[in-house]
């Protein structure tokens, strides 16, 4: 007679007393969910190029929030941060602030005294560093008054002794050398007898107006 | 017409019909097919109730995992792989659930985890009814099961009934309770031993088998 197996005979009974109670519980009854329509991106399946464009998604996201979080960063520090630099009315007024006539003397000096190679009088670089006596004195010659304050005028007066001695100057350079050949480029001195071409009467050396009553520059 | 119903009329097919697997329903809710997912509801609500009860304690906090499980797994249906069964990936969803609950409940100090005697059912809810109804009748099978609700741990019932009431096999098991396939079978193998000795037990002693064998000896 054949000997009953215990652990299969559990084995059976468990299994059939599942079956059993399967049976009870698939008879309850519960109400079911209430589910919304699946959005789109929740039906794709995750798997291949959609794994790689939502990772490429997620990077360019990401990049966009770290690029507008340092935007907001800098935005905050520009109002922050000192001024670097005093407001432009505080700087030096440039020399390029003179008036035209002004302008053209000065380069006139300096185009003289590279010729010469020398400073032609200490009352030039005096002037050159002077822009608002410049200014005022340019504006003065610009415009000439009839009559002349005292200062301007001996100013002008001054300024105008200077460009005679200057010319002197240069005169007694080139006329050293009588037989020198007159160098290329060089100003026209008035009155040099070296020049025959010379009207003796400024010629755009230094474009300041000649008052009569003052003289002319020829020494 | 109602958007679900025009979600649902746009699916070619999208009957849902009955006698279609798990596994094709799944599919078709992948596709967008909402109805396909009350029909699978309608098949593991109950079923999950029943598993997640013994490790909850009550039949009230299972019907509420259950329809959290039920949910998630809606969610995050684009995840599921149809070449694989669909109830093991509903119960690992459910069982994870579950132990996250039991966890929550040990640091708020509530009774929980794998003692049963305090998960016990004051009142028993509607489906306990009707399984002790139903496994009362001595003409009927399912006395057994009885036993094993009575002395096995939440964790190797579980292991036990998704073998024999869910047809699950041993890597699936592990896959559902997070543990090892040998831990799974080591897990069966002590718990069909506790059922067997408590059947023995109640059988020899009438009496002592009206009294619950604690859990922890097995």
């Amino acid at each position: 007679m054949e000997q009953p197996n215990p652990l299969q005979d559990l084995d059976t009974a468990l299994r059939q007393g599942a079956r059993a109670r399967r049976a009870v519980i698939d008879q309850q009854t519960y109400p079911i969910g209430d589910y919304p329509p699946p959005r789109p991106q929740t039906a794709a399946p995750r798997r291949g190029a959609n794994v790689i464009l939502r990772l490429a998604w997620m990077l360019g996201l990401s990049g966009t929030i770290t690029a507008g979080v340092l935007l907001a960063l800098a935005g905050v520090m520009q109002f922050v941060a000192t001024p670097p630099s005093p407001p432009v009315a505080e700087r030096p007024t440039p020399p390029n602030t003179l008036a035209e006539p002004v302008r053209s003397l000065v380069a006139g000096i300096e185009q003289a005294e590279r010729n010469l190679g020398k400073r032609l009088n200490p009352s030039f670089g005096f002037a050159t560093a002077w822009p608002g006596h410049v200014q005022a004195l340019g504006e003065t010659l610009a415009h000439p008054p009839t009559t002349l304050p005292a200062p301007v005028e001996q100013e002008v007066t001054a300024i105008r002794h200077d460009l005679v001695a200057a010319a002197d100057f240069v005169r007694r350079q080139w006329q050293a050398p009588s037989d020198a050949p007159q160098t290329p480029g060089m100003p026209q001195i008035p009155g040099d007898p070296a020049n025959p071409s010379n009207s003796g009467t400024p010629t755009g050396l230094f474009p300041v107006p000649v008052d009569p009553a003052l003289g002319t520059a020829t020494g | 017409m109602s958007e679900e119903d025009a979600t649902y009329q746009a699916v070619p097919g999208a009957e849902a019909p009955d006698h279609e697997s798990d596994e094709d329903l799944a599919a078709r809710v992948q596709g967008g097919c909402v109805r396909s997912y009350e029909q699978l509801d309608r098949r593991y609500r109950a079923r999950l109730v029943h598993l997640l009860r013994k490790r909850v304690g009550r039949e009230a906090d299972a019907e509420d995992l259950a329809q959290a499980t039920l949910w998630t797994a809606y969610e995050k249906i684009d995840r599921y792989d149809p070449s694989r069964k669909f109830s093991t990936w509903l119960f690992t969803i459910g069982t994870r659930k579950a132990i996250d609950l039991g966890r929550a409940r040990q640091r708020r100090g509530e009774a929980g985890g794998e003692s049963t005697a305090a998960l016990a059912d004051e009142q028993p809810g509607p489906m306990q009814r009707a399984i002790r109804a139903e496994e009362s009748d001595p003409t009927r099978d399912g006395g057994i099961w009885q036993v094993a609700d009575e002395v096995l741990k939440p964790t190797q019932w579980t292991a036990l009934w998704l073998a024999y009431g869910e047809d699950q096999t041993p890597a699936e098991i592990a896959a559902a309770l997070n543990v090892s396939r040998v831990s799974v079978r080591v897990m069966l193998h002590r718990a069909r031993k506790r059922v067997a000795e408590a059947l023995a037990q109640r059988e020899g002693d009438p009496q002592k088998a009206l009294v619950p064998v604690s859990a922890d000896s097995a």
